[in-house]
């Protein structure tokens, strides 16, 4: 619209923006010099266990919980979306009823619940044939961690999900009703490629909290990053420290998940864009409505 | 009323401790739900008593309680805490309680747990950063290197968890003080029972900021009155640890007593 004739405008000067910006500065850098040099945070004890195996070890359990329970938890919440919103009333009610214990008993308890399933049913299978095993046997640590995060994930998931789709305009249901597509076509054409920009910013965010409530496997003898900390730091009480050590994994694991975020919200938005904000070297989208 | 005390403390009269509450017999809340009680409650209420204050009890989790008293927000820290070499890098120790350890195991012992060499290949069910944990590790190494299994070793937040995965069959043994093991194996009803010698003598500490040595003399103090006037052997006897008892309390004695372990 503006590039036809090109106009030399000047900002307007804005002095209280510059002053706000060096004092924001001063005070960023102020407080991270003042972490820095504290004689209470041991640098020496941070770069001794930060590539520690014990750590390393840690990482590795976190990373393979939060990306396994996310896929899983996903896929499940998906279903249980699609359940919720189902013209069957008893698939629709016990998708709700899911979502309200699932999101209602607290994760830890859900956790210690599983690990120690062996108390409530000491063996597993069918009695009297020889399809008979040990709980304790089946429902190690791991898989109680799986169980757990997993089955929570999709609650929560279910409810972004349902979000998403729910914010589709119902003029576009219609719409591919009356073109005569069957609910399974118009779910896959229509609405979840529109749900999924409302649905990616909020998931991205459950994955990131999945990341970090993995640290409540310590009470299932888990060994994630952060109770791998814990472990070192009842030890020899370097708290801070070991604290510290976790945080800068932590950071990084968020940080990659971040842009990945950002990649994936721009290709989504991308196949979108004529739909939403026309870019500035694009004509209007009325104009190419039809093409 | 004693001097000794740091003048903050004398002046508000209140001796501020931090405590872990969720290690029976040392310091756990009672069956109304909120006091805190134990050994250690017993204790510093009676040192703080021989000293002229009050003693007042908060409770914390485990990374608070030792950086609390590193920022001077409690005075001290009472809570079953093990003396180790490692540890005084970070904090002093007036050591008040001196046993060997156990092991807790099911009833009839189905693991057959009652040594150390007898851990090998073996499933032990500890309490994260405890002392047991090394001593298993170090049994662990000495398993491997006779050709036997090694030991299992699962680490959880609390002594519930912990003691829980014997009743639930999932592990053979979980190694405690004497004085814990007794009580835990008699508020079990049966389910646990103590087993094998004790081995491995440590102290259990009253943790102090790193080179506060006016509440350090203060603390030798106090408890040099309470078993001196009987009290000290009192309260061993309530809680039925009395096997415990130290003839004089020492500071940062675990190093002296790693040699000892076997």
């Amino acid at each position: 619209m503006a590039a036809q004739n090109e106009i030399r405008a000047k900002p307007v000067p804005r002095p209280g923006l510059w002053a706000l910006t060096v004092v924001a500065v001063l005070v960023a850098a102020f407080l991270a010099w003042t972490f820095a040099s504290s004689p209470n945070v041991h640098w020496d004890v941070i770069a001794n266990y930060q590539f520690a195996d014990a750590i390393l070890q840690g990482l590795l359990v976190t990373l393979k919980l939060a990306v396994i329970c996310e896929i899983t938890g996903l896929l499940l919440g998906i279903g249980l979306a699609v359940m919720r919103l189902s013209s069957s009333r008893v698939l629709s009610w016990l998708s709700g009823i899911y979502v309200w214990v699932f999101r209602s008993v607290p994760l830890l308890v859900q956790l210690v619940l599983w690990f120690n399933l062996g108390l409530l049913f000491p063996h597993i299978g069918i009695s009297g044939t020889s399809f008979v095993v040990e709980t304790n046997d089946i429902i190690t640590g791991f898989v109680a961690a799986i169980l757990g995060l997993t089955l929570h994930e999709a609650a929560y998931n279910a409810e972004i999900v349902r979000g998403g789709i729910a914010a589709v305009d119902r003029g576009q249901v219609e719409a591919a009703q009356a073109l005569g597509m069957n609910r399974a076509l118009l779910l896959r054409r229509v609405v979840l490629p529109q749900a999924l920009r409302v649905i990616v910013p909020p998931a991205g965010n459950q994955f990131i909290s999945l990341l970090k409530n993995t640290s409540l496997v310590a009470f299932i003898a888990g060994g994630d990053l952060l109770s791998t900390a814990q472990n070192i730091y009842s030890g020899n009480f370097e708290i801070i420290a070991l604290l510290i050590v976790a945080s800068l994994w932590y950071l990084l694991l968020v940080s990659i998940t971040s842009f990945l975020q950002g990649r994936l919200e721009r290709h989504i938005g991308r196949s979108s864009a004529h739909s939403t904000k026309p870019r500035r070297d694009e004509p209007a989208p009325a104009a190419v409505a039809g093409a | 009323m004693s001097t000794l005390l740091p003048e903050s403390v004398q002046e508000a009269g209140i001796l501020t401790i931090a405590t872990d509450a969720q290690l029976p017999p040392n310091n756990f809340v009672g069956p109304d739900g909120k006091t805190i009680i134990g050994v250690s409650v017993d204790m510093g209420n009676a040192v703080a008593k021989a000293l002229g204050v009050k003693a007042k009890f908060v409770n914390t989790k485990f990374a608070s309680l030792i950086t609390g008293l590193q920022a001077g927000r409690y005075d001290i820290a009472i809570s079953g805490v093990t003396d180790t070499a490692e540890r005084q890098k970070q904090v002093d120790f007036v050591d008040f309680i001196e046993s060997g350890q156990v092991f807790i195991v099911p009833k009839g012992n189905p693991g057959k747990v009652d040594s150390q060499d007898a851990m090998c290949g073996k499933t032990l069910s500890l309490v994260t950063g405890t002392i047991s944990v090394d001593l298993a590790e170090a049994q662990s190494a000495k398993c491997v290197q006779a050709g036997q299994g090694q030991v299992t070793i699962l680490k959880f937040p609390t002594v519930a968890d912990a003691l829980l995965q014997l009743t639930n069959g999932r592990a053979d043994a979980n190694i405690a003080n004497l004085g814990k093991a007794a009580y835990q194996s008699k508020e079990s009803g049966g389910k646990l029972e103590v087993a094998g010698k004790p081995f491995a003598t440590s102290y259990d500490a009253v943790a102090v900021k790193k080179g506060d040595k006016e509440m350090i003399a203060a603390l030798q103090y106090g408890f040099e009155q309470i078993i001196k006037d009987g009290t000290y052997q009192k309260i061993l006897e309530k809680w039925d640890v009395q096997d415990s008892a130290v003839d004089k309390v020492v500071v940062n004695g675990g190093d002296s007593l790693e040699g000892s372990t076997s």
